[in-house]
């Protein structure tokens, strides 16, 4: 599928004005309990903190945002804002929030707890801060009545609107009263939850994993028969989630499972696959800072020394297909006809010999339970191995390499790992993953290029499409001219669901662990 | 003489020494043996998975290498780890239980207190800490099995001299004049080289056992070591369908385990009467 640039903006800015989703008053018939095995821990439930797709069904079950994205292609519903309006110069975002919604201790949810909220993600730095931390100023939002919300950004932003379902919303009065010395209860809502979201916090144990209790009063209703009781359990094995599934002790798991794996599930007649195209772009995220690969002769070497279609072939089984730049090929930002690089060992042994820098040992970290990953790792290490590269495989779970990457020098020569869509804006991919602005944040690469920052400062705050399109067609070939990442293919998505489960609500943002929207069949 | 005649009678001992001289054989000689000596390295993930057949007698992993050749490498692995790994703890262990059990001092006790503090951890938990801690390679995981084996050596070796201490021989020896050391090397460690014997050999397979277990949690050599308690750990993903791919690692295991055993069982019914099984 082809995306037009009308398209995208449709998608981007038009969904929000389809008009309410008429839930109120729909009556449920509740019971049952959904448990979903998920290949990552829990340690951190935070959702201003964590911001990853390993750990997002907290975020999209305990808490809501003034928009949320749901299906695929991926558009925006009205959640807790019923609409919004934006002023002449681009720089006023101003909210109208819904009347009814409450929290779980059953606090009306206010504009007080919207601005709390903002504030507390940009003093903390962490998770999705850094799309907002150059817009929005310390107090600068503002709150003419309880149910209208104010955004007076510094400058015009071409992502905020695409960005404000990641502003979730806490019950502020809880928080505060949880607050030590100015922390804004960091270390409180990293195991306790102060959400309005559709289940209701009830136990957490960063071993274990979660459970949750539906919220019946929740604002946006409910239909059908959906889930009483909810678990998100952590289960690292996914050999143990499979036959969980198989067995019907699981109702869901993550999508993304091996594709062997896939197929075994579907001889069994308790589960059913639903296929999505996702946009989730399989990257060899290569450390750009690091000594021998800073230089860009030897990062082609890399890119020409993986080998692409046979791992799509065999070990992906031809489930997915080559997307050759960072962003997932749906999407708009990259320039027409964009090759990528090809298996060609040759050219990588030319690339080699220009490599001015003695050759060292290079490190892969892959990550743990995903076992693509460390396949990959291994492929490449064997590939590598034949032009003279040295190649060691260290395997640690997601939430150690994340810790990893937030440091220039701690992060692994290279990972293979996804980047997900959190919003749908090419910004997700080739501007977060190579913009110096987001160094230490949302960076696969520590990559710095002044000619590529300059046409991201400038991407940010147009809101001339035909100039965006245009600027990140520019950033993507540019980071394909310096073989700042290596790019394998765009995922697809089969969620693995017991057959007794319908209404799957699948989106590439929240990847099918929103939840609320499930039922369970007659 | 008669030793190894007894030995050859025992058809289990003789059992566990064939599994060891074909283990031997395997390890020395796997580049010659190995149908695919370079698929330790190499792969061909167009066969991946492919089940037994003539041309891969025990079937293909999941990067397409063919797995018997993986397993001879292995065998070279799983010796040399166990082998520096038990040589280093009976290098701590002896000396500490010879000058523990010679001296009746307060260092003596303190340091078989000290043995005893190690032992009374599990060995594998402590195995793990100590591996997780340094970082998943081989040399850590030798580092891993000789630091918390030591004790078991310690432990034997100064019960062993404590009884030996009051022989009519040490006593000799010590009347006429011989030093310490004299007496500690010459006198009373010849006499208890047999449990020192049998226990190395049985703690050789507890050794490969709990090595292939560090392995199989991710704490051992890296990929693409073809380590057997890694390969099995690949291996889980597949099973049951690929059934092979876990079941000669497996085996591997097992065989080789049960060699040192009987190997040492025989070696005890021999050198070491007093603990003789009943038969």
């Amino acid at each position: 599928m082809t995306t037009t640039r009308r398209d995208a903006l449709k998608t981007v800015l038009g969904s929000v004005a389809i008009s309410t989703v008429g839930f109120e008053g729909a009556s449920a018939q509740a019971g049952g309990k959904f448990v979903y095995a998920n290949n990552s821990p829990y340690d951190n439930l935070d959702p201003h903190t964590i911001f990853d797709t390993a750990r997002a069904a907290t975020r999209f079950n305990l808490y809501d945002g003034l928009y949320r994205w749901v299906d695929n292609p991926p558009k925006m519903i009205p959640w807790l804002a019923e609409s919004h309006t934006v002023s002449e110069d681009g720089k006023v975002y101003t909210f109208k929030l819904r009347q009814n919604a409450k929290f779980h201790d059953g606090k009306p949810l206010t504009s007080a707890d919207v601005i709390y909220s903002i504030e507390r993600i940009i003093a903390l730095k962490k998770g999705a801060a850094s799309l907002y931390l150059d817009a929005i100023k310390p107090g600068s939002t503002t709150a003419p009545d309880a149910h209208t919300v104010v955004f007076n950004l510094t400058q015009p932003s071409a992502i905020f609107l695409t960005t404000v379902p990641d502003i979730l919303i806490v019950n502020s009065a809880m928080v505060k009263a949880n607050e030590k010395d100015g922390d804004w209860a960091e270390t409180w809502l990293a195991r306790n939850e102060a959400g309005s979201g559709s289940y209701a916090l009830r136990r957490h144990d960063p071993a274990v994993g979660w459970t949750a209790r539906r919220f019946p009063e929740h604002f946006a209703g409910w239909t059908g028969q959906p889930f009483d009781d909810l678990e998100f359990r952590t289960v690292l094995e996914t050999n143990t989630r499979v036959l969980g599934l198989i067995r019907g002790d699981f109702q869901g798991a993550d999508g993304y499972l091996p594709y062997d794996q896939i197929q075994r599930l579907r001889q069994s007649s308790n589960v059913q696959i639903i296929e999505a195209e996702s946009l989730r772009v399989f990257i060899l995220a290569l450390n750009n800072s690091k000594p021998l690969m800073n230089d860009v002769h030897f990062r082609k070497a890399l890119a020409y020394a993986f080998d692409y279609d046979g791992f799509i072939a065999n070990i992906m089984k031809g489930s997915v297909s080559r997307n050759p730049g960072p962003n997932p090929n749906p999407i708009w930002g990259t320039p027409a006809g964009l090759k990528g690089y090809s298996y060609d060992l040759d050219k990588a042994r030319e690339e080699l010999k220009k490599v001015t820098q003695p050759l060292r040992p290079i490190t892969i970290n892959a990550l743990a339970g995903f076992s693509e990953s460390e396949q990959a790792a291994t492929l490449f290490q064997n590939t590598l191995r034949q032009i003279g590269v040295e190649v060691i495989v260290d395997v640690s779970p997601w939430s150690v390499v994340s810790g990893r990457m937030r440091s220039a020098q701690t992060q692994a020569d290279i990972i293979p790992l996804w980047k997900s869509t959190y919003y749908v804006d090419p910004n997700n991919w080739v501007g977060e993953l190579y913009g110096t602005r987001y160094h230490g944040t949302r960076t696969f690469s520590y990559y710095s290029n002044p000619e590529f920052d300059k046409r991201l400062d400038r991407a940010l705050v147009t809101g001339n499409q035909e100039e965006r399109q245009k600027l990140y067609e520019e950033m993507t070939q540019m980071v394909n001219d310096d073989a700042a990442g290596i790019f394998v293919y765009n995922t697809k998505w089969y969620g693995p669901y017991s057959s007794k489960v319908e209404g799957i609500r699948f989106s590439p943002v929240s990847n099918g662990q929103d939840i609320r929207w499930a039922s369970q069949k007659r | 003489m008669d030793l190894v005649k007894r030995f050859a009678r025992d058809k289990a001992a003789l059992l566990g020494a064939t599994l060891l001289g074909l283990l031997i054989i395997a390890a020395i000689f796997a580049p010659w043996l190995a149908p695919y000596p370079n698929d330790v390295f190499d792969f061909h993930i167009e066969r991946r998975l492919l089940a037994p057949a003539p041309e891969a007698l025990m079937g293909t992993d999941r990067m397409g290498s063919d797995i018997f050749s993986r397993l001879l490498f292995g065998a070279r692995i799983t010796l040399m780890l166990a082998g520096i790994a038990v040589g280093s703890a009976l290098l701590i262990g002896v000396p500490i239980g010879l000058i523990a059990g010679y001296y009746q001092s307060w260092f003596s006790d303190a340091l078989m207190r000290v043995a005893e503090i190690f032992l009374a951890v599990p060995q594998i938990v402590l195995a793990i800490a100590i591996a997780q801690t340094l970082g998943p390679s081989i040399q850590n995981v030798i580092l891993a099995l000789s630091l918390t084996y030591w004790p078991f050596w310690a432990r034997l070796v100064y019960a062993e001299t404590r009884s030996m201490r009051n022989e009519v021989f040490v006593e000799s020896a010590v009347a006429l004049g011989a030093s310490p050391w004299r007496v500690i090397v010459l006198h009373i460690l010849p006499n208890i080289a047999s449990p020192i014997i049998v226990r190395t050999s049985i703690g050789m397979g507890a050794t490969i056992l709990t090595a292939a277990t560090l392995g199989f949690l991710g704490l051992g050599a890296p990929p693409p070591t073809p380590e057997w308690g890694r390969m099995i750990a690949e291996s889980r993903e597949y099973l049951p369908e690929a059934w092979w791919y876990a079941l000669a690692p497996g085996i591997a295991i097992f065989l080789t385990v049960l060699g040192f055993n009987l190997f040492g069982d025989g070696l005890r019914d021999i050198l070491d009467p007093r603990t003789r099984r009943s038969v």
